[in-house]
């Protein structure tokens, strides 16, 4: 079981691709900090690999509670 | 009292050929790379990976740990050993080194350049000048030897090309470059999962 799905569930996930590209570098970082893939602010910029959302493909779209403001 | 079972299993071997995939997505802790029934990268998750193509005689894969014994004047062995260092590679040559988005991946410090114009259009590698490396995740992907539709997947998270770009052109053989993806480790993640991983689909089968 992914510990993150818990934390995914509370979370508007964007749809697919995750890509940096489609993400753009705030989202993108935010999901990869949250969910458990990387911390991109220790990488250098040009490593930005997709990340792979099929753990939490079934909530996209589908946040069962508010995601909290910042 | 009893004998112990041997463990002479033929479907607990490797047996090729495979699939190297360059730049493919990240799986997140505690997950794999999602791949299509096919035993290739599923699109959607990894909308931008590359094909290597074809191999002159299969890939190796390689993991290497660097022991450090610490020893004793007081004892003829060492009391303790620990890992101080660990490099994992996968190496080959590529054959189609007539493709040029393989190319800007495998010369790390190359950038490529397209015009389509049906008539005078273009594909260039230009080189020289860059200092950084671009790195990018690559998996090695090849079928379970009892002939499911199950796979195994060897994924380094953070690589580059080490052996860069060479090749020699000659009537009498095709043309080849060794690759040597080297894993750098992905310092964020969590520790024992920091440079790949190495699965297969289907329960435990050992």
């Amino acid at each position: 079981m992914n510990p993150f799905v818990e934390k995914a569930k509370t979370m508007n996930l964007p749809p697919l691709p995750w890509t940096h590209e489609a993400l753009g570098e705030e989202l993108y970082c935010k999901i990869a900090v949250e969910l458990g893939y990387y911390n991109p602010k220790a990488e250098r910029r040009d490593y930005r690999p997709a990340l792979d959302a099929s753990p939490f493909a079934h909530l996209i779209g589908k946040a069962t509670k508010p995601a909290t403001k910042e | 009292m009893a004998g112990t079972a041997k463990n002479y299993n033929s479907n607990q071997i490797i047996l090729g050929p495979c699939d190297v995939w360059l730049n493919v997505a990240l799986p997140g802790a505690n997950s794999r790379m999602v791949l299509h029934t096919d035993g290739t990268p599923d699109d959607t998750a990894n909308p931008a990976c590359i094909h290597l193509g074809m191999t002159e005689a299969g890939v190796t894969f390689e993991y290497t740990p660097e022991i450090q014994d610490f020893t004793s004047d007081e004892l003829t062995a060492p009391h303790l050993s620990r890992i101080v260092s660990e490099s994992a590679r996968i190496t080959g040559s590529f054959l189609q080194v007539f493709n040029w988005s393989l190319l800007e991946r495998m010369t790390v410090g190359g950038t490529r350049s397209v015009d389509t114009n049906t008539s005078t259009g273009y594909e260039q590698l230009t080189m020289g000048g860059l200092s950084t490396i671009s790195t990018f995740p690559v998996a090695l992907i090849g079928q379970d030897i009892q002939g499911s539709s199950q796979y195994w997947v060897i994924q380094l998270y953070k690589t580059y090309n080490k052996a860069g770009f060479s090749f020699s052109v000659t009537r009498r053989d095709q043309s080849k470059a060794p690759f040597e993806f080297m894993g750098l480790a992905v310092t964020s993640r969590a520790s024992g999962d920091q440079i790949g991983n190495f699965w297969h689909q289907g329960a435990a089968n050992s």
